[in-house]
């Protein structure tokens, strides 16, 4: 047992400890517990609705930062989840279809978003007994959930997170108030400096624990509500709350590729900043609460409707202090954390405005761009494959290797994710200069060129897509224990592996000619094409001999077919790429290329 | 257009033919060479065998381009060259 599994462990026995020793504490906890629950199933329920919509949104209405600002706000509002809008931002952002400003415009946004919970809670959660609500919506909630409608399935999803939600702060409210009968929490009040900072740690520590701000609001709202806690005390609680949900972007932010880094670096710096802003104007704060609450007719005594002023309140200001400095932010972050050589390389080399002049130049950075392209790609369907691109280049034995190791790279890889951070943004720019270039005056055969490397680039693509659906059982049978399936699987993986190795030259430029190039795809493909054939006659006879079962043996073909598909795209995309070299020539050396039945005649 | 630049333009389009057929012959023998010293060096890695890849593989490889020259032929004699 590691020191992280003893900790956990630590805590668990504690917890069952507590909860065996106060009922009442079992009752908040259990509280805490229903209401998180409410927040993932929320959020289950909008993501189910996000794909498409939000990102659609999103798209058009980012265009500038008080744009940004008012999607982060009323997106986060309406869903209630400001990590949900944080994760879309990132994704977006480290696809490079938003700019880094924007997305902070986003997130300064989305904790505008939050304080809408805390006035939720304060006004709805704490006045009316919201088990009346909640328990009709987690019955319509999880009938609805169980109907086939993708749409109904998420309105089911969304119900019954609201259900749980309401649901969990009763059981919170009911857990102080019986509290206040066995303890009387009002005696560890702390008042001054001291109390203001005691219990900004707590906040914090509280929503690190429990990973959500808006379970920190709402516990504390219960406490106000009940007396238990000090209104004074409760304004350092949400403090500490908007400090502690940082660390959740953080930690959401460190597996994300640089541009998440520096998101999640935004969020931080703008929540420290408004927590210290916060805590240095406390009393004005106040005062302004008190002012702002006999403008809105609050009632003097109505401590948890002041909290979501005081809520709302600090943040706005953080906003009005930030946003100003929103773009010397985003040039801090991007010079505190610079992007590593592998991240840069996924950038457009090659093409600017000034390679669009002439039909050659252009032409010429295209090539190259497409290039560039193929060598990203690369590492994708490499490490779709569980090789790395060094081995398939430079290792000597290659089927030896193969066989040999059952090393899983990157097993959590998102093909498309990584598709869209290393190759996107390369063929959308492609597409773009391309497009740009043909409104131009150019010859027929530049033209031509020009469609030869955009199919080109569209071909690399599609090879991506089948390693995507390949990887999925390769991951499975690479390490299964029948070495028969196990040494199938790696047979397909060196199909495609030897076809990459062998194109790998031709598109960093490491050819004579290109005709004779073109030529010499014809044997990779053939090869390739007698590797697939001779694969299907073994399946019949290891299926036969009851080495492997039927599952195994459609599961094998079906992945034989991927393996095809992406020899097949990845041969069309070098064949497009040599053509559009020197289209002329390019044309005689097509014609005598080996066609699909000529090929069959060979293997025959 | 007269007379003449119809026959200027005749003119053009016969010469851009001819240039057109002589690229095509150059390349067409560029490639004959190329194929041919190919299908020795697989006959010879075929013939004393090779560490790179069994002698099934290169094989395929030889009548890939054996096929490659049949067709290389027959585009030479359609040029009639």
């Amino acid at each position: 047992m590691n020191y992280r599994q003893l900790v956990f462990a630590g805590i668990l026995s504690f917890l069952a400890f507590a909860l065996w020793a106060s009922p009442e504490f079992k009752h908040i906890a259990a509280g805490v517990a229903i209401f998180l629950f409410g927040m993932l199933s929320l959020e289950n329920g909008f993501r189910q609705f996000t794909g498409g919509f939000l990102e659609n949104v999103l798209r058009r209405t980012t265009d500038t930062i008080p744009k940004s600002l008012g999607f982060g706000i009323v997106s986060t509002a309406i869903m209630q989840s400001s990590s949900l809008v944080s994760v879309i931002t990132i994704s977006f952002v480290s696809a490079g279809l938003l700019p880094l400003i924007t997305g902070i415009g986003i997130i300064f946004g989305a904790n505008l978003g939050t304080t809408t919970g805390a006035w939720l809670f304060a006004t709805i959660g704490m006045k009316m007994s919201l088990s009346a609500f909640a328990l009709p919506m987690l019955v319509f909630g999880v009938v609805l959930n169980f109907q086939r409608p993708r749409a109904l399935k998420a309105i089911g999803a969304i119900l019954a997170g609201l259900g749980f939600l309401f649901l969990g702060i009763d059981f919170m409210k009911e857990g102080f108030v019986s509290y206040q009968s066995a303890v009387d929490l009002r005696e560890y009040a702390m008042t001054g400096i001291t109390g203001l900072l005691i219990y900004t740690g707590l906040g914090v520590l509280a929503t690190v624990i429990m990973q959500s701000s808006h379970a920190t609001l709402a516990l504390t709202l219960a406490g106000l509500a009940t007396g238990q806690i000090t209104y004074e005390n409760s304004l350092a609680l949400a403090i500490g709350a908007n400090i502690g949900t940082t660390v959740t972007a953080l930690t959401g932010g460190l597996g994300a590729n640089i541009v998440g880094k520096r998101l999640a670096g935004a969020h931080l710096l703008f929540n420290m900043a408004t927590a210290v802003i916060a805590l240095i104007l406390i009393e004005p704060l106040r005062w302004s609460v008190d002012l702002l609450s006999a403008l809105m007719s609050i009632a003097e005594d109505d401590y948890t409707v002041k909290l979501a002023v005081f809520h709302t309140l600090f943040n706005c200001l953080g906003v009005a202090v930030m946003l100003p400095l929103i773009s010397r932010m985003a040039s801090a972050l991007e010079r505190w954390l610079p992007e590593k050589a592998e991240e840069a390389a996924a950038k457009p080399k090659y093409l600017n405005p000034a390679a669009m002049d002439s039909p050659d130049s252009a032409n010429a950075a295209v090539r190259r761009e497409v290039w560039h392209l193929f060598d990203q790609a690369f590492v994708i369907l490499a490490h779709g494959l569980h090789l790395h691109r060094e081995q398939i280049r430079n290792c000597d034995d290659l089927e030896a290797t193969i066989n040999n190791s059952r090393e899983r790279i990157d097993i959590d890889i998102d093909i498309d994710l990584a598709y869209r951070q290393r190759v996107k943004r390369l063929y959308n720019a492609i597409l773009d200069f391309i497009s740009g270039r043909m409104t131009r005056i150019s010859s027929a055969s530049s033209t031509e060129s020009l469609y030869r490397l955009q199919h080109a680039a569209g071909e690399m693509v599609e090879a991506i897509k089948h390693v995507k659906h390949l990887r999925k059982n390769l991951t499975i049978y690479m390490v299964a224990d029948n070495t028969a399936i196990r040494r199938e699987y790696n047979d397909l993986r060196l199909r495609v592996a030897m076809v990459l190795r062998e194109t790998h030259r031709f598109y960093t430029g490491k050819f004579d000619h290109a005709s004779t190039a073109i030529l010499e795809l014809d044997e990779i493909a053939v090869r390739a094409r007698v590797d697939r054939e001779s694969m299907v006659a073994r399946v019949t006879k290891l299926l036969g001999a009851h080495r492997i079962d039927s599952a195994m043996a459609t599961s094998l073909l079906n992945d034989s077919a991927y393996a095809s598909e992406t020899v097949d795209a990845i041969l069309t995309g070098t064949r497009a790429l040599l053509t559009a070299t020197d289209v002329e020539a390019a044309r005689t050396a097509e014609a005598l290329s080996v066609s699909d039945a000529g090929q069959a005649d060979i293997i025959v | 257009m007269g007379f003449k630049d119809l026959v200027a333009t005749f003119d053009d389009a016969l010469r851009r033919h001819d240039k057109g057929n002589s690229l095509k012959r150059k390349e067409l023998r560029h490639l004959e060479q190329a194929l041919k010293k190919k299908r020795a060096k697989y006959r010879d890695r075929f013939y004393s065998g090779s560490s790179e890849e069994t002698s099934a593989q290169t094989e395929v490889r030889l009548r890939v381009v054996e096929a490659q020259l049949a067709k290389l032929r027959e585009l030479m004699e359609e040029a009639s060259l």
